[in-house]
C-alpha cells in the first residue's frame, strides 16, 4: 500500500499494518487493491513514519472492538509504548490528532493516556506552563466556576 | 444561564491542538475517576473548564461515595430554577439563607450532565448536608428530621430527572422504610430512564419502580438486584427482563456474608432470563432458592454463556445440574459453583472440558462426592492452562488428589489467585511443603484456609518459596505458638516483607510490591 503525507513523501506499507488504520482500511476495502497512493493531507512525513512504527510494531495485536464497557486506565502502558511517546509536546500533539483522523484506536488511546499522565497531580499553573496554556477566565469567572465546583476539592 | 453562554461562545486559542476539544475529552476521559486532576483541569482556561465539567459532574455521587460533602448540593440547589418554590422549603426548615441561597444563575446547567444516579450515596449526601448546616433550631423543632430529608431528597431527585436528558446508570434505592421513589419524582413524558443501560436495585425499593422501569426501559445491558425480591416484585422483575432488547449481566443477590437471605428463583424467571438467549453472557444467582425449579433447562438455553455463578444456592443437586448439560460452554471463562447438595464431578468435568481452555477464574466449593476432586484435577490440568484465578477445596490427606493438584500447578503458568480450602481433618498429613516448590511465579495471592500443616511442614514450606507474592494468609481454629513463630521467623528474614497482621484464626503477610 502506497501512503502520501502532506508535503508528497511516499511511503510503501504492508497492507495489514496499514490496515491498523481503521480509515485506510474502509478505504482500501472501498478501492480493493491498486498501485495509486492514498494521500493524507493532514499528517506530514516525519509523524507518518512515527505512525508506521507503532503499527508495524502492533501489527499482530487483535482487534479490539469499540464497544468495551470497562473503564479507562492511563497506568497500564508498556515498555514498548513509553519509549514511543518519549518525543516532544508538539510531536505528541500531532501523533494525537493523526491517530483521530486515521482512526487508530490503540494509538489515540496511549497519546492520550500520556498526555493524561502529564496532567495528573498537577496544579491548574503547573498544567497551563506544561501546555503553554493562557488563563482566559476573567477573575470573577474564575471565583464562580471554583465555587460550584468545590465539591471535588480534596479535602 | 447567560454566562454558560458567555464561555461557550468565545474561543480564544492560537495555535494549540487543544482547540481540538474531542481529542481533549478523550484526554480526560483517563482522568475519570480522578476527580483532583478533573478539577484541576477545569480551573486551566475556559476551554479546558467546558470540556471537564461534563465528565465531572456526570456521576458526581458515585466520586463521593467514601466522603460526601455538600458542596455539591449546594451547586445542584443553585440550580433550581423554580426558586420560589426552593425557597418555600428553605424557610419552612430556617436554613441559613448564606448556605443556600444562590446570588447568581450557574454558569453551567450541571444536572443535565448527570448520567449515573446513585440514590443512596445522594441520599446519604442530603443526611450529611443537613445535619451540618440546619440550624439546632430547625433540628430541635423537627426531631423527625428524617421528614426535611425526604423532602430534600425528593426535591433534588425532581430537579436531576427533570434536567438530566438520558441517564446511563441507576442505583435504586428507596430508604428505610420508603423514602424516595423514582416514580413520583418523574413527571409527564419525561424519558431519562429509557437509554438506562444499567440498573442496580440495591436495598429497599418500591415495586412500583420496577414496573415504573418496565414500561420505559427496553435498553438494560447490565441488571443486578442485590435485595430480597418480594412475591410482588419477582412478577415485576420477570416483565422488566422479559421486555429487554440486549441484556447482558444478569445478578441475582449478592456475596457479602453476613446475608442471609434467599431469593426464590421461579420457573418464570428462569423462563424470562432464557427470552435473552442471544445477548446474555453473566448468569450470576447468590443465596438463592432453587427448589420451585424442577430443572435448569431454560438456563441452558443461552448460547453466550462467559460467566456462571450458582453461589450458596440451595435447591440444585446433581440431577439438577446436570440439566445444564446442553448448554454451550465454548466461551466459558469464570465457573463458580458452591451449590446444595452438589455437584457431580462428571458434570464440572464436561464444563471444564468444553470450555476450550478459556476458562480464567474456576472456584469449586466441594465437588460431590469429594473423592472425585482426583478427576477433576487432572482434566483442569489439560484444559484449564489459562486460569488466573482458582479456590478449590482439598480433603486432608488425601495424597492423590495432593499430587494432582501438584501437576495441575506445574502448568498453570497464568495463575495470579490461588485459595486452597482443606476439610474433614483426616491423617496422615500430606507433605504439604512440597507444593512451595510447585508454585507458578507469577502467583500473587496465596490463602490457606484451615490449613493442617504441622509446625515444621509451615517452616519447610515457607523456606522453599520462591515466588514473589503479595499476600499469603492462613487461616485456622487455633494456631499454635509454634506456628506463629515459624511465620514470624520467616517474615524477619525477608527483607521484602512488611505488614504482619494477626487475629485468633487468621494470619497474613503482604509484602511490598502488594497495591
Amino acid at each position: 500500500v502506497k501512503l502520501t503525507s502532506s508535503e508528497g513523501t511516499e511511503f510503501i506499507i504492508d497492507r495489514k499494518v496499514a490496515e491498523k488504520s481503521v480509515l485506510l482500511k474502509n478505504m482500501l476495502e472501498d478501492v480493493g487493491e491498486s498501485d495509486m497512493a492514498i494521500p493524507l493531507p493532514n499528517v506530514t512525513g516525519p509523524i507518518l513514519n512515527k505512525v508506521i512504527d507503532y503499527c508495524t510494531h502492533h501489527r499482530d495485536d487483535p482487534f479490539v472492538s469499540q464497544e468495551d464497557d470497562s473503564k479507562k486506565v492511563s497506568d497500564d502502558i508498556d515498555d514498548w509504548d513509553a519509549e514511543f511517546c518519549k518525543v516532544d509536546q508538539g510531536t505528541l500533539f500531532e501523533l494525537i490528532l493523526s491517530a483521530n483522523y486515521l482512526d487508530i484506536k490503540p494509538l489515540l488511546d496511549l497519546t492520550c493516556k500520556t498526555v493524561a499522565n502529564m496532567i495528573k497531580g498537577k496544579t491548574p499553573d503547573e498544567i497551563r506552563k506544561t501546555f503553554n496554556i493562557t488563563n482566559d477566565f476573567t477573575p470573577e469567572e474564575e471565583e464562580h466556576v471554583r465555587k460550584e465546583n468545590e465539591w471535588c476539592e480534596e479535602r | 444561564m447567560s454566562q454558560a453562554s458567555t464561555i461557550s461562545t468565545i474561543t480564544s486559542f492560537s495555535e494549540n491542538m487543544f482547540l481540538v476539544e474531542e481529542c481533549l475529552s478523550r484526554i480526560f476521559e483517563f482522568l475519570w475517576n480522578d476527580k483532583n486532576s478533573l478539577h484541576n483541569c477545569l480551573l486551566v482556561c475556559r476551554s479546558w473548564c467546558r470540556v471537564a465539567i461534563p465528565l465531572l459532574w456526570r456521576e458526581p455521587f458515585i466520586l463521593l461515595k467514601e466522603k460526601p460533602n455538600e458542596y455539591l448540593l449546594r451547586t445542584y440547589i443553585s440550580c433550581f430554577e423554580d426558586q420560589i418554590q426552593w425557597s418555600f422549603v428553605q424557610n419552612w426548615m430556617l436554613f441559613p439563607t448564606t448556605i443556600t441561597s444562590p446570588s447568581h444563575p450557574t454558569l453551567f446547567d450541571y444536572p443535565s450532565f448527570l448520567r449515573q444516579l446513585d440514590l443512596r450515596s445522594m441520599f446519604s449526601l442530603i443526611n450529611a448536608w443537613f445535619v451540618k448546616t440546619a440550624s439546632n433550631e430547625v433540628q430541635r423543632r423537627f426531631r423527625e428530621s428524617e421528614i426535611c430529608i425526604i423532602l430534600i431528597a425528593n426535591k433534588l431527585l425532581e430537579l436531576l430527572l427533570s434536567r438530566c436528558p438520558a441517564l446511563d446508570t441507576l442505583i435504586l434505592w428507596s430508604g428505610t422504610p420508603d423514602y424516595i421513589t423514582l416514580t413520583q419524582a418523574m413527571s409527564g413524558n419525561n424519558t431519562c430512564i429509557s437509554r438506562l443501560s444499567t440498573l442496580q436495585i440495591e436495598g429497599n425499593y418500591h415495586d412500583l419502580d420496577l414496573c415504573t422501569l418496565s414500561q420505559q426501559c427496553f435498553h438494560l445491558k447490565k441488571l443486578l438486584v442485590d435485595v430480597e425480591v418480594t412475591y410482588y416484585g419477582m412478577n415485576m422483575l420477570i416483565n422488566l427482563i422479559q421486555v429487554q432488547h440486549n441484556l447482558k449481566h444478569f445478578r441475582l443477590g449478592f456475596r457479602p456474608e453476613n446475608n442471609g437471605f434467599t431469593n426464590h428463583v421461579t420457573p418464570r424467571l428462569l423462563t424470562s432470563l432464557a427470552s435473552q438467549t442471544k445477548t446474555l453472557h453473566t448468569v450470576e444467582f447468590n443465596r438463592c432458592n432453587f427448589l420451585e425449579c424442577d430443572d435448569l433447562k431454560e438456563l441452558a438455553k443461552c448460547e453466550n454463556i462467559r460467566h456462571l455463578i450458582l453461589w450458596k444456592c440451595v435447591g440444585i443437586g446433581p440431577d439438577k445440574m446436570r440439566t445444564l448439560q446442553n448448554t454451550n460452554f465454548s466461551k466459558l471463562k469464570r465457573l463458580e459453583i458452591y451449590v446444595h447438595p452438589g455437584i457431580s464431578a462428571d458434570m464440572v468435568i464436561k464444563i471444564i472440558r468444553e470450555s476450550n481452555n478459556q476458562l480464567q477464574s474456576l472456584r469449586l466449593a466441594g465437588i460431590t462426592p469429594q473423592s472425585d476432586l482426583l478427576k477433576v484435577l487432572a482434566v483442569m490440568t489439560i484444559h484449564c492452562q489459562h486460569l488466573t484465578d482458582c479456590r478449590l477445596v482439598l480433603k486432608d490427606g488425601d495424597s492423590n488428589a495432593f499430587n494432582a493438584l501438584l501437576s495441575f500447578l506445574d502448568v498453570s503458568n497464568k495463575l495470579e489467585i490461588l485459595y486452597i480450602t482443606f476439610t474433614d481433618r483426616a491423617y496422615p498429613i500430606c507433605k504439604y511443603e512440597e507444593m512451595a516448590k510447585h508454585l507458578p511465579t507469577g502467583l500473587h495471592e496465596l490463602v490457606f484456609r484451615d490449613f493442617l500443616f504441622t509446625p515444621q511442614s509451615l517452616e519447610a514450606f515457607l523456606e522453599n518459596m520462591n515466588t514473589s507474592f503479595q499476600s499469603l494468609s492462613f487461616s485456622k481454629r487455633y494456631f499454635s505458638p509454634a506456628h506463629i513463630d515459624a511465620i514470624i521467623r520467616y517474615v524477619k528474614k525477608n527483607s521484602n516483607l512488611f505488614r504482619l497482621m494477626k487475629h485468633s484464626r487468621y494470619m497474613s503477610i503482604k509484602s511490598r510490591s502488594a497495591p
